[in-house]
């Protein structure tokens, strides 16, 4: 009766021999001397430990070679030290609390699929390991009295099975609350992060550090570098830093606004996303088509979205306006983890749009000409302007002025949205584990699709983020690509909403 | 277009509050707009002002709630200062004559309501110091202020206004020690 009652850690520990289990012993108080956690969550942290045995066990891992793969050394003082530090919010980052509403915010995922299922013990052990060495993200949202800012909040951060909709908005309101969310679900692994912690690119380090020590912790060793931090490394301060500031802010200053845009037709979901439709393609076979028509991926990609909207609206006069972010890293190199994305928008009246080569000059000369250095630094200029003009009046007087500024215009200027991440990289002993990579948009006010793209070896997945049932745009978007010799397999999600 | 699943079928969906909040917000929307109309031919005692005021407790902590800082401290001050000044509104604009002996009592009980939460919790509700900080200093002006006007029927729960804010106020700084700088330098923080 009494062996019943026993776990199954306490089971595998007593079948083990003296000598193990007295290392086994050792073992546990070191993970305990690293953590001064309050009781239920040092216990949480050390099952995460007892569960990673298991699982090694499981594997015919032997105990010697499995606490030494998750040694406590990788928890450093992280969970062992109170919390002290904090962050102000970036530039780019302000609005995002001020523009959110119940079932509404600016999250987006990142995930990678592997060619094996995900271990969730393995995984829960990699985010403890990873955490760490993030600190900007170990993170809990907080009100000041004239901004919002980050605080450092040491807990056990959760990985979880996926069971709920895509970038759904995170619940970041009580004390201690992630504002990221790390998934699993079969091969993938995802990372869906509120945009106030950072950008896609910020969010890729992170999930490419998380995968990199996943693999690690199955054996697979590699050197940090293409964009993995090394995990015991103590963080830059650069990582952190609000990199808007470090911009050139001389010069003119732009309007931060333009005149409304189009949007494509079908009824707004109640639930959001309504669903998610993802296009696999070849890399090659995607950048040969568009270099036959004089193009990078981006414009093409453009270009067809242009085409897939006019297939999608009733409208017959008005512009299209899709906005493209821009990575300002590639003016402005930093180190920051944060946002440090800027946008510009392309735009095209629907008298002009019919073919693909029709619009690809303009919609190439206009991107070139807008996402250039210089609209990017006024544009840069414009939003510390604001910031800076705004950032004596109290949190409580703002907020409501910003949201109710947010409400009326919100995503009004553009029709959709194309976030490209270009070719994602990882070190060579561990591209061979994983398929592919994925880019979600989280879901906009009004804009009935967004598309975030990015490519791993030779797979671009492109996943439009839908916010209406109407099948339209994603039906004529996969008919442009295939008409042009574009092999397309498609994946995505069912309807959330009927 | 034959799309293959690859994400998991989500649980069933609860009733979000935001599903709630577009359903909601048209009886409430309608009482803001007709209450006032309805007091303007009632004319005084204008308790569409207590109505309205009465709505918006209701609005901000049951159907609309803070999504940044919504913990048991910052909730339970929230809530302590929505009470005073709706007895303040009822007390100005109905029955006038009894706040002074009441919203002593309602803070002090609220004070330490907000004491009980924010130190049996400590670990994780030390990041909710600067509301519980801000509360007593504004129990502490208030206080002393009502300590300056001489009216002996009340004068014993101010007293208890103060002392209470006061032991509170320093048994924040107490317990943050050296951080109490980094708390302050964080709070009104403007960068």
């Amino acid at each position: 009766m009494a062996k019943s009652k026993q776990s199954p850690f306490q089971l595998w520990k007593q079948r083990l021999d003296d000598n193990t289990r007295s290392e086994v012993l050792d073992f546990f108080r070191e993970v305990r001397q690293h953590i001064t956690l309050p009781r239920k969550e040092r216990d949480s942290l050390i099952a995460d430990f007892e569960k990673a045995l298991l699982w090694y066990a499981g594997k015919g891992v032997s105990p010697e070679e499995s606490m030494q793969l998750i040694a406590p050394e990788n928890l450093g003082g992280f969970y062992a030290r109170p919390s002290v530090l904090w962050y102000p919010l970036d530039d780019a980052a302000k609005i995002y609390p001020l523009s959110m509403k119940h079932g509404q915010m600016a999250v987006f995922r990142l995930s990678a699929s592997l060619l094996e299922p995900v271990s969730p013990e393995l995984l829960q052990m990699a985010l403890n390991f990873t955490i760490r060495r993030f600190p900007c993200f170990a993170t809990t949202v907080k009100k000041g009295f004239f901004w919002h800012y980050l605080n450092a909040t040491k807990r056990r951060y959760i990985a979880e099975p996926e069971r709920d909709l895509p970038v759904k908005p995170l619940k970041i309101s009580s004390s201690g609350s992630q504002s990221f969310r790390v998934l699993y679900y079969e091969n993938r692994i995802s990372v869906e992060y509120f945009h106030i912690l950072t950008d896609a690119s910020g969010g890729m380090h992170f999930l490419k550090t998380l995968v990199a020590e996943y693999l690690r912790l199955l054996g697979i060793q590699s050197s940090p570098g293409y964009g993995v931090l090394d995990i015991n490394e103590i963080p830059d301060p650069e990582e952190s830093s609000n990199a808007f500031l470090a911009a050139d802010r001389k010069g003119q200053a732009s309007g931060l606004t333009d005149r409304i845009a189009l949007q494509m037709g079908g009824r707004l979901s109640l639930i959001r996303p309504a669903r998610v439709v993802q296009f696999r393609m070849s890399a090659s076979n995607l950048l040969e088509t568009a270099r036959r028509r004089n193009a990078t991926i981006s414009e093409y990609i453009l270009a067809v979205m242009f085409l897939a909207a006019r297939r999608a609206t009733d409208e017959t006069k008005g512009s299209f306006n899709m906005q493209v972010p821009v990575n300002m890293r590639k003016f402005y190199p930093t180190k920051s983890l944060r946002n440090f994305s800027m946008y510009c928008g392309v735009r095209l009246s629907l008298d002009d749009i019919h073919d693909i080569d029709g619009i690809l000059p303009e919609i190439s000369r206009q991107l070139k000409e807008k996402s250039a250095l210089e609209p990017m630094t006024q544009m840069i200029h414009s939003s510390t302007r604001l910031v800076s003009s705004v950032r004596c009046i109290p949190l409580f007087i703002k907020g409501p002025i910003a949201s109710a500024i947010y409400g009326f215009l919100g995503d009004k200027i553009f029709t959709s949205t194309l976030s490209n991440l270009g070719v994602v990289e990882m070190p060579p002993e561990l591209s061979p584990m994983i398929r592919d990579m994925e880019f979600i948009l989280g879901t906009a006010v009004t804009n009935r699709s967004g598309i975030g793209m990015v490519t791993f070896g030779d797979t671009s997945m492109l996943s439009i983020t839908k916010l209406t049932s109407d099948p339209t745009f994603e039906e004529a978007f996969y008919a442009l690509l295939t008409q042009d010799g574009v092999r397309v397999e498609v994946e995505g999600s069912i309807p959330y909403e009927d | 277009m034959k799309i293959k699943n690859t994400f998991p079928t989500p649980r069933k969906q609860t009733l979000q509050l935001h599903h709630v909040l577009r359903w909601v917000r048209w009886p409430f929307g309608a009482a803001v707009v007709i209450c006032p109309l309805v007091n303007l031919f009632t004319g005084k005692p204008w308790w569409s002002a207590v109505v309205l005021w009465g709505l918006w407790i209701l609005w901000t902590n049951l159907f609309n709630p803070a999504m940044v800082d919504y913990n048991r401290v910052s909730q339970c001050i929230r809530l302590i200062f929505q009470g005073v000044i709706l007895q303040i509104l009822i007390d100005v604009l109905i029955a006038p004559g009894w706040i002074f002996n009441v919203a002593p009592i309602f803070c002090f009980g609220g004070l330490i309501v907000a004491g009980v939460l924010f130190f049996s919790d400590f670990h994780r509700q030390r990041h909710n110091m600067m509301p519980l900080m801000l509360l007593s200093i504004g129990c502490l002006v208030a206080a002393v202020v009502g300590l300056s006007i001489p009216t002996p029927a009340w004068t014993w729960t101010i007293i208890v206004l103060g002392s209470l804010a006061l032991a509170m106020l320093i048994a924040c700084i107490a317990t943050t020690g050296k951080d109490f700088f980094r708390i302050i330098h964080k709070f009104f923080h403007i960068k």
